[in-house]
């Protein structure tokens, strides 16, 4: 292999992408069934009064269930869709602003280059995870159970769109400075004195000799925003903000009027709902997190050796043998021998 | 460089007030009022009538009052049990500092200590195993590999094999409560650092006088002390600021897992656990802020100005500029 981390990364994400779109018709149960007594080898497993089926015990439930008796592996095997769904739309968006605006303030040169030098500061100044939790209990509201009386209403209502906002705020920032360095360097070089000569004006210089050279590094730009957003939505889904509803799960262990078991679970499957609630399932199923975290990390170290192997392909101080643009380069036609001979 | 240092310093300077504005108007917004309502209670002939007095002063009023009262020392009071705010916070900030105190040094020789090992002295490139392990750092998440170790941990204990608890997983009272959460607070920047060191140190290892050191017989060790550490030193150091950005980053997440009662747990309950006192409070989560942008920004130029101070070239040009 001549470049280890882009070839794995490759398969890595591939095959979460398989997952992605396959997954839901492979799974083998309904993700959203609950099999509150379940009967297995004499012993009875269901939701929280009673015990819950582990992994690899069942045959036909290989992963076990999650802690409201929920099938784990069709879980599982639905959630990577929204997540990788959201992390893309949320990665190109991100990808787009920061393109848009760190090629303007590239193109404006040194007198705006100050201004997103100064954002750039800003922005580290407070971590995106505190501005996304911000925007998201702006909008939507606390995750957790808020009771009217004696009856629990259900907070979490973030959509896609407020996960949008809330990660685009300042998530711009890092490739727009990326882009931004390149446009400058770009800029330095003597051939767009020669275009200027010829007469062309500042948007076709950006149109035929700036936006051409940008393209390479959009890949690698587009790998390190998912890893990036990723992360974020994961550490938010494990904080208990994630995208689709939830319901109010209840169950009665004593003869009473009011349900003794009350649980905010998510209904639709999401890694990053998957992830939320760790001390409240450690006890009674802690593989779900761990599964989850699994399929999430799994994700992660693909972006992350996809990006790290793009870059390595951009990097023109390593020796390179192989060029995916190469892939797609036209051989050079040979020259044909006999007519110029015949010519001759 | 030095102009980036007077940047920063006025980036400190301007920023972490308008944070505190930020916060304090943030949550008025959200809440709805900046002191909260008051039970009146009012005596008549027969009888009594109970009544509350609502704020509803306008935000610039009550934050102009805030301020003249933070001017003379005065932080203000929580207005569920009227404990002074310095009193309430005091504590959290001393943990926070330990934390991070720990958590830095962690990353600070995790991170270089990798970087020197990740490089193989008979190529002079970094190592394919260091590689893997520096992308798997950077990949896996910090509160993923604390709910793993928590796991582990209770495991360990549940079968048998420990009699008691290896490191306590949660709290804040003892010194042993810290290891866990500085380590995971420490992993992802160490990481960082070590990936970028590592590169500009096989980037010098390349060039022709670390050749011409080897071929005079030069011991490995003292090409890397007297050659190549030096001339990486600057670069490293400046990511150093962003590594530890990362760590103050995550403080949030992991004083949340861990339940480390520091700045971090306290600004996670002030926005999502009704049940805190601090819960909204635009005081406090003005301060919160406040406080978590002025490290993470002084944390950034520490690094920069330690990188300035490292590197001779930009030493020498500042005293030319002075």
């Amino acid at each position: 292999m001549k470049n280890l981390p882009l070839t794995l990364g490759l398969l890595i994400t591939g095959f979460m992408l398989l997952i992605a779109i396959f997954g839901p018709s492979l799974a083998p149960h309904d993700p959203l069934a609950e099999n509150r007594s379940f009967r297995y080898e004499g012993k009875f497993y269901g939701g929280p009064p009673r015990e819950t089926l582990p992994p690899f015990v069942h045959p036909e439930h290989p992963l076990g269930f999650d802690d409201i008796s929920r099938d784990l592996l069709s879980r599982l095997l639905w959630a990577v869709r929204p997540t990788l769904i959201l992390c893309v739309i949320i990665a190109s968006v991100r990808l787009v602003l920061g393109m848009a605006i760190g090629g303007i303030t590239g193109f404006f040169g040194q007198r705006v280059a100050w201004l997103l030098d100064t954002l750039m500061s800003i922005t580290s100044a407070i971590p995106i995870l505190i501005i996304a939790l911000g925007y998201l209990i702006w909008t939507n509201g606390t995750a957790l159970v808020i009771y009217q009386g004696t009856t629990p209403m259900v907070a979490n209502k973030a959509g896609i769109s407020a996960f949008l906002i809330a990660l685009c705020l300042t998530g711009w920032v890092n490739s727009a400075s990326v882009i931004q360095g390149h446009v400058q360097k770009v800029l330095q070089a003597q051939y767009l004195e020669s275009a200027l000569a010829i007469g062309l004006n500042r948007w076709q210089i950006a149109y035929r000799y700036i936006l051409p050279q940008m393209l390479p590094l959009l890949p690698m730009l587009l790998a390190s925003e998912l890893t990036a957003v990723t992360l974020i939505v994961a550490e938010l889904g494990y904080l208990g903000y994630f995208i689709g509803g939830s319901y109010v799960y209840s169950d009665f262990t004593k003869d009473v009027p009011l349900p003794d078991i009350v649980k905010q679970k998510a209904s639709q499957p999401e890694l990053g709902q998957m992830l939320s609630d760790f001390f409240g399932q450690y006890s009674r199923s802690p593989w779900v997190s761990v599964f989850a975290g699994i399929l999430m990390v799994l994700l992660l170290i693909g972006f992350t050796l996809t990006s790290e192997g793009l870059r390595r392909q951009l990097d023109i101080t390593r020796p390179r043998r192989w060029n995916w643009r190469g892939l797609f380069q036209r051989k050079p036609s040979k020259p044909n021998k006999t007519k110029l001979n015949q010519t001759a | 460089m030095s102009r980036l240092i007077l940047r920063k310093l006025g980036l400190l300077i301007v920023l972490v007030p308008v944070l505190h504005l930020f916060g304090a108007w943030y949550a008025y917004k959200y809440i709805g009022y900046f002191n909260p309502p008051k039970l009146v209670i009012t005596t008549f002939e027969n009888g009594y009538s109970e009544d509350y007095e609502y704020d509803t002063q306008p935000f610039m009023t009550r934050y102009r009052e805030t301020l003249g009262a933070m001017a003379n020392g005065d932080l203000g009071r929580i207005d569920r049990d009227r404990t002074k705010i310095s009193a309430y916070m005091d504590d959290f900030v001393i943990r926070s500092a330990k934390l991070l105190g720990l958590a830095f040094l962690m990353t600070i020789v995790l991170g270089l200590g990798m970087c020197l090992l990740a490089i193989s002295p008979r190529t002079g490139r970094i190592s394919p195993g260091m590689v893997s392990v520096f992308t798997l750092g950077n990949a896996i998440p910090g509160f993923f590999l604390g709910s793993l170790l928590i796991l582990a941990l209770l495991y360990v204990k549940r079968i048998g094999w420990t009699n008691q608890l290896l490191l306590p997983v949660q709290g804040y009272s003892t010194a042993k409560h810290m290891i866990l959460p500085a380590l995971i607070l420490a992993l992802r920047p160490a990481f960082y650092i070590a990936s970028i060191g590592a590169s500009l140190l096989e980037n010098e290892f390349q060039q022709d006088y670390v050749r011409f050191a080897k071929s005079k017989g030069l011991r490995w060790r003292t090409i890397v002390r007297r050659h190549a550490i030096p001339n990486v030193a600057p670069a490293v150091f400046a990511s150093l600021g962003r590594g530890l950005q990362m760590a103050v980053g995550s403080l949030v997440l992991v004083e949340a897992l861990f339940d480390w009662r520091g700045i971090g747990w306290m600004l996670f309950n002030t926005l999502t656990n009704e049940k805190a006192i601090t819960f909204f409070n635009p005081l406090i989560l003005g301060l919160l802020l406040a406080m978590m942008g002025a490290v993470l920004i002084a944390v950034d130029l520490l690094a920069s100005v330690l990188s300035l101070w490292i590197n001779p070239i930009g030493r020498h040009a500042s005293v030319g500029r002075g």
